[in-house]
């Protein structure tokens, strides 16, 4: 094994027992070292009494409910935009979006902030969990006991020693827009020159 | 190599640069060359044009490029030499030449093949001005070049042919020595002489079978000479002052990269943002803690702040200018094609091109102008016969002027033509179907003009490949909306027509009036408001069930902005007493826009709301506050064509026109297990009881229902009860309602409580004897203050 390809946990970062409980088992196998390629790195989050995973990649940041500003002919789900230190980020009610029931803002409720692409945009949660390192041959695809309306935002599920999560694509919920609809005009006035 | 690839890339950035320059001066030194065609100093500032644009091509390997302008050098040659006269076949052709360059350049620009372009067309009618043999108008010149001795011609021609090889060196193609130079010339030379004599011999004795035939001729030629050379002496006059003006004058210029220019934009739109920020910080702390020393300094220092923050901003906002003369320079060949084009003729006069505007601005202005002039030549301007029948002048005056006027430019296309007749244009309209009968009839002058901005709209009898099409003037309107312009037109029938565009000299930091409607607060860019007034519900009139307002002599539509941003159903908040509306104008239209309250005039720096929410109807951006929340700007534009299909009423959002059969009790609070109780209490005492989990949820819940009483629960998300109470404070219907605060754990603050202007605490666990006895009371107060 070369250095380049190899990566020692520092034991601090590993958020979880149940990696932590891995860690061990393997240090007393084989000089602990793991591979990292081989885990993904999620952000472990509750919604609607499940667990969720994003990664960790697209992650910004995860912040406490903030005033937002209502924006109309948006749809239903987006909450408003919020201002994120200068910079103006849409803000998407994750429950709504799934079609699950609402429940209020709380104390436990988070943004988790979205950087991906050229996109960035927030997702109300009930709950953050932590970071979870999901061994990537354990994650399984979609099982088909999993809503319509949500499969397709689903990448997988992955399965550790104790617990089961849903891992999202977090492209699918972002590239859908949270426009209403384009505006009236463009479409209209095509037709009409035409 | 990857090195050499990028310096390459670099060089042909730069030739595309300059060729762009020196291709936009071409096109406006050419028209001028065609009225002063005899100007040397033009002709020779055209032949370098030419013969720099060719130099670099070559080097860079286009051929196509080179070859095109290297017959276009040629033919510039002969003209600066007076060996050719122009005329306006040449000069077509000239122009022709310079389109398709222009043609070439774009498609490097765009990556594409540049060799792939077809030349041949230009080169072979370029070709033709060249052939000694051609017969234009020089040929009656032919034999005053004759006249030429066999010396002069031969010392023209080594002049000719070193300067050829020079350029060959220039290109850098060839480096031969200097002796093999001259060797070449003097082979070159001898070659051509030979050539030459067996041309002239020819062409001799044709010009002596043709002179046999004409010598009456001969005759006029030579008045004409005279005449030439009465203009040779009357141009000897004016020269001097045409040579110093194209003295070179040094000029302290640097070029910057665009991106440069606007990432500095965005910084001092951060700055702005700060700066407001600062000063509402300061004026907070004047409030608190006035006549302290600490809080006056920090108002100085707030307040020099703000001042160098404008002036910076004045400064990054100037290095973004450009003159409009950069847009006005291409419409003397615009004018010249259409007007050619359409037997026409016309004369530009431009004014104030000096006149400087934003970039962003000056890029979207130029296909609006075009449309706008296409409009005036083809329908304005009548044909010279029917003009001087009228007598007018022969020929028609376009007028394109610039002029500022406070934060705008004004940009005016104006015509001597034949004017528009309003009812002409509604007549137009009605058969096309764009407008109703009743609608003609109550249309006013300015609506009936504003017709012609409708989509398919065209007055034009026959549809010509420049205008008819009915698209035109419809791109004016779009561009001008996307500037957030105003669009005027005045018009006199037989006088002419008058376009006058208004646009804002900037697009990324504008002035705007906020407003507020439901518990929303909105950003109206101030370019597009005319006006606001307050009114009350009886100074609401109606047509065919429509709300209007007479304002003065017009009959403006009347709506609630909530209705047209889809957030009005059902939301009751305005006072019939005093009702404000804003007057907002975009393009060629106008309707009044009312609103819940008018908050002030502030400078905002608008930002996108990013790539998950583009196209928001009604909304064109976002701005960050002093205090840090986000405020929306308005698309006046959509918002005004939403307008036209809205069929709610002014008194469907009248708070008094709100019907109840009982009391209305709104429950403000976090998910606790005392609010049944509270409910509880509330139905049995009468009231209707409505609930909500938010402060954001309470305040829409309490433009819907006018609540006789509201419980709030002081520790509520997202932003406090304090914050929640002085929001609907703020609103008509809630300035005595009487208000109770909820604590949960005990604790509140005096102040705020105070600030807030509650009415009562209760504190939980709540009692029912409490509750009723804190309603008591708040009543009570409330008669009081009443």
């Amino acid at each position: 094994m070369n250095g380049k390809d190899i990566d020692l946990f520092d034991k601090s970062l590993a958020l979880n027992e149940d990696v932590e409980e891995e860690l061990a088992r393997k240090s007393k196998k084989s000089d602990a070292i793991i591979m990292k390629d081989e885990y993904e790195q999620v952000v472990g989050f509750i919604l609607h009494n499940e667990l969720y995973g994003i990664d960790i990649l697209d992650v910004e940041e995860i912040i406490k409910p903030v005033d937002y500003t209502y924006v109309p002919n948006t749809k239903p789900f987006v909450m408003g935009v919020i201002n994120l230190r200068g910079k103006v980020i849409p803000v998407v009610d994750l429950r709504k979006r799934f079609g699950f029931v609402a429940k209020p803002i709380n104390a436990d409720s988070r943004i988790i902030i979205i950087a991906h692409n050229e996109y960035n945009v927030g997702y109300l949660v009930d709950k953050i969990e932590k970071v979870y390192y999901v061994e990537k041959k354990s994650i399984e695809p979609t099982p088909p006991n999993i809503p319509q309306n949500i499969e397709k935002y689903v990448k997988g599920v992955g399965k550790m020693p104790k617990k089961i999560i849903t891992l999202l694509n977090i492209e699918e919920l972002l590239k859908e827009g949270g426009s209403l609809v384009s505006k009236t005009g463009s479409s209209m006035e095509v037709v009409e020159n035409g | 190599m990857a090195e050499n690839m990028d310096d390459m890339q670099e060089i042909i950035q730069d030739f595309l640069v300059e060729a762009d320059e020196l291709l936009e001066e071409l096109d406006e030194d050419l028209v001028r060359l065609e009225s002063e065609s005899e100007d040397e100093e033009l002709l020779n500032k055209i032949f370098r044009a030419f013969h720099t644009i060719k130099g670099s091509a070559s080097f860079l390997g286009f051929e196509k490029l080179t070859e095109l302008t290297h017959k276009l050098e040629d033919v510039l040659n002969k003209l600066r030499k007076f060996e050719l006269k122009l005329n306006s076949d040449m000069m077509d052709a000239i122009l022709a030449g310079v389109d398709k360059a222009k043609e070439i350049i774009e498609l490097i620009k765009e990556g594409g093949d540049p060799e792939s372009v077809d030349i041949e067309e230009n080169v072979k009618q370029l070709s033709r001005f060249l052939d000694e043999n051609y017969k234009g108008e020089e040929a009656k010149e032919g034999a005053a070049e004759d006249e030429l001795t066999e010396e002069e011609m031969v010392e023209l021609q080594k002049e000719e042919l070193l300067e050829e090889e020079a350029q060959a060196e220039g290109e850098g193609e060839e480096k031969k020595s200097k002796d093999d130079i001259d060797a070449e010339i003097e082979r070159l030379l001898k070659q051509r002489m030979e050539e030459d004599k067996e041309k002239r011999l020819k062409r001799r004795e044709k010009i002596l079978a043709e002179l046999q035939g004409k010598e009456s001729k001969t005759e006029e030629k030579q008045e004409e000479e005279k005449k030439e050379e009465k203009k040779e002496e009357k141009k000897e006059a004016k020269k001097p002052p045409i040579q110093k003006k194209s003295k070179p004058v040094v000029e302290q210029t640097i070029r910057v990269d665009v991106q440069r220019l606007d990432d500095l934009m965005n910084l001092v739109g951060e700055l702005v943002l700060g700066k407001n920020r600062l000063v509402s910080v300061a004026q907070k702390a004047e409030e608190k803690f006035s006549g302290d020393e600490v809080v006056e300094e920090l108002s100085e220092v707030a307040n020099q702040i703000t001042l160098v923050t404008t002036d910076l901003q004045m400064g990054v906002m100037k290095t973004r200018m450009v003159q409009i003369g950069k847009v006005f320079n291409k419409f003397p060949r615009v004018v010249r094609d259409i007007a050619r084009e359409l037997n026409k003729e016309v004369e530009l006069i431009i004014e104030g091109a000096d006149t400087e505007l934003d970039k962003s601005v000056v890029e979207e202005i130029n296909d609006p102008l075009v449309h706008i002039v296409r409009n005036a030549i083809d329908h304005g301007i009548e044909p010279p016969e029917e003009r001087v029948k009228l007598g007018k002048p022969r020929k028609g005056k376009i007028i394109l002027s610039a002029y500022h006027e406070g934060n705008y430019i004004i940009i005016e296309a104006a015509d001597d033509g034949r004017g528009m007749d309003p009812e002409k244009l509604k007549q137009k309209a009605l058969e096309k179907g764009l407008i109703t009968e009743t609608e003609a009839r109550q249309m006013s002058k300015e609506e009936a003009y504003a017709l012609i901005f409708k989509p398919g709209f065209s007055t034009a009898e026959k549809v010509t490949n420049l205008s008819g099409r009915g698209v035109g003037m419809d791109v004016v309107k779009t561009n001008v909306e996307k500037l957030n312009g105003i669009i005027e037109i005045k018009s006199e029938i037989g006088k002419g027509t008058k376009v006058i565009l208004k646009i804002p000299l900037t697009l990324a930091i504008i002035q705007a009036l906020l407003v507020k409607v439901t518990k929303e607060y909105f950003a109206i860019p101030l370019v597009s408001v005319v006006e606001t007034v307050r009114i009350t519900k009886d100074d609401v009139d109606k047509v065919e069930n429509k709300d209007v307002l007479r304002l003065r002599e017009n009959i403006i539509p009347l709506v609630y902005l909530g209705d047209t941003l889809g957030m009005g159903k059902n939301k009751r908040t305005l006072d019939g007493r005093e009702i404000y509306v804003v007057v907002v104008a975009i393009a060629e239209k106008k309707i009044g826009l009312v609103v819940d309250e008018l908050i002030g005039r502030e400078e905002i720096v608008i930002k996108s709301l990013g790539n998950y929410l583009t196209n928001i109807k009604g909304i064109s951006g976002a701005t960050i506050m002093g205090d840090g929340s986000v405020t929306l700007i308005l698309d006046v534009a959509n918002v005004i064509n939403e307008a036209s299909i809205i069929s709610a009423n002014i008194e469907d959002h009248l708070i008094e026109n709100y019907e109840k059969d009982r009391p209305v009790a709104l429950v403000a609070s976090r998910d606790i297990s005392d609010k049944n109780d509270l409910i509880g209490y509330l139905k049995d005492r009468g009231y209707k009881v409505i609930y909500a989990h938010t402060d954001k949820e309470a305040l829409d819940l309490a433009c819907e229902h006018i609540a006789d009483i509201v419980f709030i629960d002081l520790s509520i998300y997202i932003n406090d009860g304090y914050n929640l109470a002085r929001s609907l404070r703020s609103m008509p219907a809630y300035k005595t309602t009487p208000l109770i605060a909820v604590s949960t754990d005990g604790t509140y603050d005096k102040e705020k409580l105070k600030e807030s202007r509650f009415s009562g605490i209760l504190f939980v666990p709540l009692e029912k004897d409490e509750v009723y006895q804190a309603i008591e009371n708040a009543s009570k107060r409330n008669i009081l203050v009443a």
